[in-house]
């Protein structure tokens, strides 16, 4: 049973790095937490649900939703932070608690607050290997979790707007100095964190079952913590940090009880921000 | 008094409190997101002893705040250490840390929540406000107050000019604790049941956004801050099922319009003023 | 430009904080024989928003349904609405809003046991009765005799009726328990209802006092089921909340386990049998009543909730279960104490108005309502209890 709970704690922790890697994205670039992340994350869940209600085909209720979780993660940009770079500098975290509030409410008046389920179009496959079970999906988030790690790695490194964002994320002064548009780059990198948010969402819905307005909650605080666990700003380490937590999650529920939980992966967060605070790999982003 | 005002005034005065608590933490220029963490502290430790030990209601709602301020200063020891985005999210931390402590503590009905804790008054809320309120007073008046900003300004020239620059840290982290502490103490006394999830993260961001919005520069800021936003969510009552979207929505548009807040320290001399002025003409027409 | 902006936002929350206070004062010259009030407490924000909407509009159904007989000696009841946005602190707001503002003779409400723990005192101290129509958390009327009523049943009752079934369908031996620890009726079912409730009918439970354990709204349960599968048991009993439900049941399916499920009257609530598939079939509950009850009471008040659904139109409040019939006998009983003890309506009475309606209640042994017998000597509900299984897509009467 030991195995098969390490497998099923990948899994978990798989869906965890998709969350942490949008949010260590915009910190990376920004020093900002953004607290509605876990909010835009279940708007995209819900965004591919009304997709995949309308008949649209599996992936492109994804792109769509995608799409869509990227746009209402620039609308935070705009109404948070924006207008707020010159305020006291926690300013955009509060606003982004407030915006969260917003968006779990207008997402019950739209959907309203019982769970919501996805059309069960594609069957969930199951492949026995040996002593454990593997599901198909879970394979799948975890291959796009990877593929999102690599992609976002490569445009950060080797792409023109990788390196605008660098430069943002050194000295936004100095970056405007140089000719970059950071308000270009503050869309973009929002754009892109939603997006992965959205994408996490619609994938993690397919495994969740259901969905309420308020999944987004518990998702992105625990994608707080794995990326401090991580390391701030750093790619690969929220990547490996959302797994941890879905392995120390799965086990803690196997072997103890599962009131536990929160005190565990709290505590862990706590014990890393005072004896360890730039996590296990090293944060990229400047103290703020 | 309509029970209804009475019941909107409770909440608000420990509402106010809750604010104070973060402003006091907020004078050295740290930012506590976990004061949820010590208004539940506050709250089991003097619903336990009002309810299992019969101590008498005062006594035990101040050694909930007692008790809140000494796990306050333990934990600032450390958090000390930390600078923005750290010492936010380790408070965080904090804050759902004894959350779901006492989700899991059975002595004080873990998720069952603990029944029985009655007896707070209007009286006994507002007393505890305005003590809060004349020892902000005092403390602005003080030298210590003086210490404080010169903390929150300039830490480095603080310490050189020879003020004990962390004991200053750990002594807000202990005030703000004890402040939420009491207000932890009259709300478990006033709402005659509490459990763990009455103390979550959204309990200490509201606190926060409170001072924000209300103003940080003065400890009026938090008061009025409170106190506004305790009345929005009842005057929004006629927006039915729109009411809390609504709700985060104000708060948006009033970060982004009004993002110093609504009293800043001008104003407040302003207002000294004004009043002076009125009293001097009111005195020189008696002579 | 800066000073004057700031002046003018002060003032305008100054104006708008006395229009509150105003409409407060204003109302209170209203009161008058021409209505009776009942005052409704129901989530219509937040968490609860859906099922909290459709019990307001059962209320309002029985409402409709007195009113179109006369109402009262002729004078029509009228449903004051307002909103506990899930939470206790709203919860006791709105308590003291009906009492103040609204002059209830009593509430209907709320729903939750967190905000029933914080109003059902205030409603003693307040000296108004309030029929909360969900919360099943043990203890809770015992608790704050005499004002506090619950038109539930408590889940031991329905766990031993269940249990009996169960066992006798699929020949149970052994059971393994899966239970929330985070929600306190669950927990509650989980770990003090249904471990008596097998071993008084000689089943084993396999997980003894260590059942295997999960928190409220957990978004997947591969450890758990993992967990269940090793301890190879004839069946499994879950104290959970509908949607949890749903969420095990179809991961244990996934996981290849092929045991029965069973708990009691939580799940009856968010849609299981249509979400669930095939993969639900057999599950086995229990509750006071269901959808598909044809009973005449039954469909006079489906009759009456369809048409009460205009005051919240919409997807998820069209079709009623057994929360929104509780509100709607609630709404009777209330009106029969009423007739029954002379209720005056006059102002002055106010309070001994509100004092003959609790006495009522507290006697009231044998009403005949749609699921509603009347309160025992705690104040809990006195029902009949039906075991259901879910089949082709709905929960269907276990008859034998």
């Amino acid at each position: 049973m030991f195995l098969q709970q390490l497998i099923n704690g990948l899994m978990l922790g798989s869906t965890y790095s998709l969350i942490a890697m949008g949010y260590t994205l915009v910190l990376g670039v920004l020093q900002m937490l953004n607290i509605a992340h876990g909010d835009v994350f279940m708007f995209g869940a819900f965004l591919g649900l009304t997709f995949a209600l309308l008949g649209i085909p599996l992936y492109w209720a994804l792109l769509l939703a995608m799409l869509g979780a990227g746009i209402i993660s620039i609308l935070v940009e705009r109404f948070c932070f924006r207008p707020l770079r010159k305020a006291h500098f926690l300013g955009p975290l509060l606003s982004t608690i407030a915006f969260g509030i917003l968006l779990q409410n207008v997402a019950t008046q739209i959907w309203g607050s019982e769970p919501s389920r996805y059309p069960q179009t594609t069957e969930i496959a199951q492949f026995q290997l040996g002593p454990i079970l593997i599901s198909s999906i879970h394979i799948i988030i975890l291959a796009t979790s990877l593929f999102l790690m690599v992609a976002i790695d490569q445009l950060v490194k080797r792409t023109r707007m990788g390196r605008a964002m660098r430069a943002t994320s050194e000295n936004q002064t100095n970056a405007s100095l140089l000719g970059v548009d950071i308000f270009w780059v503050f869309t973009f990198t929002f754009f892109a964190s939603g997006a992965m948010a959205g994408v996490a969402g619609v994938l993690t819905a397919l495994v969740y079952l259901q969905i309420t307005p308020f999944i987004g909650i518990r998702q992105g605080l625990i994608g707080m913590v794995a990326m401090v666990i991580g390391g701030l700003g750093n790619l690969r380490g929220a990547m490996i940090g959302g797994i941890l937590i879905g392995i120390m999650e799965v086990m803690n529920d196997a072997y103890l009880t599962a009131g536990y939980r929160d005190m565990i992966v709290f505590g862990l967060f706590f014990l890393f921000l005072i004896f360890k605070p730039e996590g296990l790999f090293g944060t990229t982003s400047r103290e703020s | 008094m309509s029970v209804y005002l009475e019941g909107v005034l409770a909440l608000m005065g420990i509402n106010i409190l809750m604010a104070l608590s973060v402003y006091a933490i907020l004078t050295t220029d740290q930012l506590s997101l976990g004061n949820a963490g010590f208004m539940a502290i506050g709250a089991y430790t003097s619903a336990y002893l009002t309810v299992k030990s019969g101590v008498p209601l005062l006594p035990a709602i101040l050694a909930g705040a007692i008790v809140s301020s000494i796990v306050g200063l333990l934990v600032a020891i450390p958090v000390l250490r930390l600078k923005g985005i750290y010492l936010v999210m380790a408070t965080l931390g904090f804050g759902e840390i004894v959350r779901t402590f006492f989700m899991n503590f059975e002595p004080t009905g873990g998720a069952y929540g603990f029944r029985g804790p009655s007896g707070a008054t209007l009286p006994l809320i507002y007393g505890w406000v305005l003590a809060a309120l004349f020892f902000f007073w005092l403390l602005t008046r003080s030298r210590l107050g003086r210490s404080l900003d010169a903390v929150r300004d300039d830490p480095e020239v603080a310490s050189t000019v020879g003020l004990h620059v962390t004991l200053l840290k750990i002594g807000a982290f202990g005030l703000g604790a004890f402040i939420a502490g009491a207000a932890g103490g009259l709300y478990a006394h006033y709402m005659f049941y509490i459990e763990s999830n009455n103390f979550n993260f959204l309990v200490s961001a509201m606190a926060i956004l409170f001072v924000i919005l209300g103003g940080m520069e003065t400890f009026w800021g938090a008061v009025v801050g409170a106190i506004i936003f305790s009345i929005l969510p009842e005057a929004l009552r006629f927006m039915k099922d729109w009411r809390l979207s609504l709700y985060g929505a104000v708060l948006v548009s009033m970060m982004i319009f009004r993002p110093s807040g609504i009293l800043t320290r001008q104003m407040i001399r302003d207002l000294g003023e004004w009043f002076e002025r009125i009293f001097r003409s009111a005195r020189t027409e008696d002579a | 430009m800066d000073r004057k902006f700031r002046m003018i936002m002060l003032v305008l929350f100054c104006v708008l904080g006395l229009t509150f206070l105003g409409q407060e004062s204003a109302s209170a010259q209203t009161i008058a024989g021409k209505e009776i009030r009942i005052g409704a407490a129901f989530c219509i924000s937040g968490h609860g928003a859906n099922v909290g909407k459709r019990e307001a509009i059962g209320a309002q159904a029985a409402v409709d349904v007195i009113n179109a007989a006369g109402g009262v000696n002729g004078v029509p009841l009228k449903l004051y609405i307002d909103d506990t946005a899930s939470n206790p602190q709203d919860a006791v707001n709105v308590i003291r809003k009906l009492v103040a503002d609204s002059k209830a003779l009593a509430i209907v409400g709320p729903h939750y046991s967190s905000e029933a723990e914080a109003t059902f005192p205030l409603g003693n101290q307040l000296k108004i009765v309030q029929i909360c129509v969900a919360s099943s958390k043990p203890g809770l009327s015992a608790a704050n005799r005499p004002y506090a009523f619950r038109n539930t049943l408590t889940e031991d009752k329905i766990a031993d009726a269940v249990v009996k079934k169960f066992k006798k369908r699929y020949n149970i031996k052994k059971v393994a328990i899966i239970t929330d620890i985070k929600d306190a009726v669950s927990k509650s079912v989980g770990t003090q209802v249904l471990p008596p409730a097998y071993k008084a009918d000689g089943i084993e439970v396999i997980t003894g006092d260590n059942p295997v354990t999960f928190q409220t709204n957990d978004t997947q349960f591969t450890a758990q089921i993992t967990k269940l599968k090793a301890m190879n048991p004839d069946g499994v009993g879950m104290g959970a909340l509908g949607p949890d439900a749903l969420n095990i049941i179809t991961e244990a399916r996934r996981q290849g386990m092929t045991q029965p499920f069973m708990s009691t009257a939580p799940i009856m609530e968010g849609e299981v049998p249509q979400k669930g598939g095939k993969a639900v079939e057999g599950t086995f509950s229990g509750t006071i009543w269901d959808r598909s009850d044809d009973s005449p009471r039954s469909k006079k008040f489906k009759a009456a909730y369809d048409k009460a659904v205009r005051i919240y139109p919409g997807e998820f409040t069209k079709l009623p279960d057994y929360y929104p019939v509780n509100a709607y006998d609630a709404v009777f009983m209330i009106v029969e104490a009423v007739k029954k003890k002379g209720v005056t309506n006059k102002p002055a009475d106010l309070e001994k108005d509100r004092a003959k309606i609790m006495e009522y209640l507290t006697a009231l042994r044998n009403f005949d309502g749609v699921a509603s017998k009347g309160f025992n000597e705690v104040g809990d509900g006195l029902k009949d209890v039906q075991v259901y299984e879910i089949k082709a897509g709905q929960w269907a009467l276990v008859k034998d």
